[in-house]
């Protein structure tokens, strides 16, 4: 594999992230017993495993490592790198003899029932260790490593940058005496999403039995699940021209497609200017509403028509505008409901009452009953006593049935 | 449109409240210079939108080429689409610096480069400077 034939050998041959790497290097060249740990994040194929091996190659570690495909109970890790971070190595006396680096990879994929005690077993690790502890994660956000993340500091990884991915790819042909259009390079560098490791594996795939690679040998180079953010997805999918790049853009993304309905609606006024174009564009999305409202349950054969309305609604048609205009992330419609919480919960415990008392569900109270109360209640206000009696109804009930405001405190 | 560069910028005086949601979104501001600039592993996208709010104008960072250090926008790449780091402020390679020959080991020459000078204290890179 060439992603093993041109795996890093020192800090400087790890692509991307520079900012990175400086800060870990920093972090492991000032690294004391009783110092943080440094937590890796970044999406995968960023360099995050090359650079620790690189760096304890560079810097005369040990290194000791536990990825996803060892179990990691609290046991295993006690056993497998627990000793060696209370010792130093064997041979540490020696002058010159190398130090542990302990590195555990891959850690918000930790937690299973597999991996019963993980967590406490990598802070007990921290906590008592006399060598360096490094961890990788793709997503340090995650909720399970929140007790995690007090114990360290958090260096980044960004996604590596397309120039730089064509860069290291035009070395490889070179070493592997490939004559390359540059033409595919930039098509992978592309296509990979900033992960170099995908990117050279999609190279060593179309090189296969090859010494010349054109253009026209590739048919497609697929696009790589690039995760994109609510920010990302709207941005890419108001500039996209053409229904398949939005397509994709749509499947590379990690918002589900009612949201994305609900922000393309909120959207489009402050994108299309154009009177005739937005109501087109409204036009083709309510069409899509239809079509998802028949999905709902069944008909799950529409879906596909469904987001290419929704996305063809959004296309880029004219000129692109000067500057891009701000985007709102949330629907507001999750935003009305958010400010509406508290009436709608209020609303269901009367209801729940209602229904209780009268023998009934929540849901015909709220529709049949509740209506009834309200009237009774603006029309005679002495009703309200053996109302809220009978039905077990509070203050701040019978306040919002009756539709008054509540007055000041005295 | 205002091209912030990554090295530092100043901004006109902005009251505690935008200072702090600056700090929080990860700009920081180097109090002896007088200059604010752009941490790494910050938020981009909310400094970029703290920012236009501030500046009443659409905000981009500069680019800054590993491998001749001058600054660029993401405006003009060819991967400006495709590319998963747009505008957010780390190296690249400017485009002229992308037609070298020998693209790669500029690159590792000038990584290297930078990775010793930045990972080297202060004193010592001045004693280092002294003794040459």
């Amino acid at each position: 594999m060439w992603t093993e034939r041109y795996r890093p050998l020192s800090i400087a041959d790890v692509v991307g992230n520079e900012q990175a790497k400086l800060e870990f290097i920093i972090w492991l060249d000032r690294w004391k017993i009783g110092a943080k740990t440094a937590l890796l994040h970044g999406p995968p194929g960023v360099g995050k495993t090359a650079l620790v091996e690189a760096a304890a190659r560079e810097r005369g570690y040990n290194l000791i490592e536990m990825n996803a495909s060892d179990a990691r109970t609290e046991a295993a890790i006690t056993r497998i790198v627990g000793r060696a971070a209370g010792e130093t190595s064997l041979d540490a006396t020696i002058e010159g003899s190398e130090r542990n680096l302990i590195f555990l990879d891959e850690i918000d994929g930790l937690f299973g029932r597999e991996d019963q005690g993980g967590v406490g077993a990598i802070i007990d690790l921290i906590q008592r260790s006399r060598s360096p502890v490094v961890l990788a994660a793709n997503n340090a956000s995650e909720p399970k490593l929140r007790s995690l993340r007090e114990y360290c500091i958090t260096i980044r990884f960004y996604e590596i940058r397309p120039p730089l991915i064509v860069a290291l790819l035009q070395k490889i042909c070179q070493l592997e005496g490939l004559s390359v259009d540059s033409d595919v390079l930039k098509m992978i560098g592309r296509s990979s999403s900033g992960d170099l490791r995908a990117a050279l594996n999609d190279l060593q795939r179309l090189a296969q039995g090859r010494t010349v690679l054109k253009k026209s040998d590739i048919p497609f180079v697929s696009e790589r699940d690039r995760n994109l953010d609510v920010s990302r997805t709207l941005q890419e999918i108001f500039e996209s021209s053409d229904l398949a790049r939005a397509l994709a853009v749509q499947r590379s993304s990690q918002i589900d497609y009612e949201t994305l309905h609900l922000l393309i609606h909120d959207n489009l006024p402050f994108v299309k200017r154009d009177v005739v174009e937005l109501s087109e564009a409204y036009e083709r999305l309510s069409e899509a509403d239809v079509l998802f409202g028949r999905i709902r349950g069944e008909h799950w054969g529409l879906l596909g028509y469904a987001i290419e309305l929704m996305l063809s609604s959004a296309l880029s048609e004219g000129p692109r505008r000067a500057t891009a205009p701000a985007l709102k992330l949330i629907p507001s419609k999750f935003i009305r409901l958010a400010r509406t919480r508290s009436e709608r919960e209020l609303l269901e415990s009367i209801s729940t009452k209602v229904g209780k008392n009268c023998h009934t569900s929540r849901a015909i109270a709220k529709r049949d009953i509740l209506p009834y109360l309200r009237i009774m209640l603006e029309n005679d206000g002495d009703a309200a006593e053996d109302i809220s009696t009978y039905l077990g109804l509070d203050d701040e009930m019978i306040e919002y049935l009756s539709g008054r405001e509540k007055g000041p405190e005295a | 449109m205002i091209t912030i560069s990554r090295n530092g910028f100043k901004l006109p005086y902005l009251g505690k409240e935008k200072f702090v949601e600056l700090m929080r979104s990860g700009i920081a501001y180097d109090k002896a210079r007088g200059l604010f600039y752009v941490v790494e592993g910050g938020n981009p996208e909310r400094a970029k939108a703290t920012l236009a709010e501030i500046l009443d104008d659409e905000v981009v960072f500069s680019q800054t080429c590993l491998v001749c250090k001058r600054d660029f926008g993401c405006a003009d790449c060819d991967y400006r689409i495709s590319c998963p780091t747009r505008d957010v402020p780390l190296f690249c390679l400017c485009s002229s610096c992308r037609e070298r020959p020998n693209l790669y080991e500029s690159y590792h020459i000038a990584n290297e480069a930078f990775l010793k000078a930045a990972s080297t204290p202060i004193r010592k890179r001045g004693v280092q400077a002294e003794s040459r």
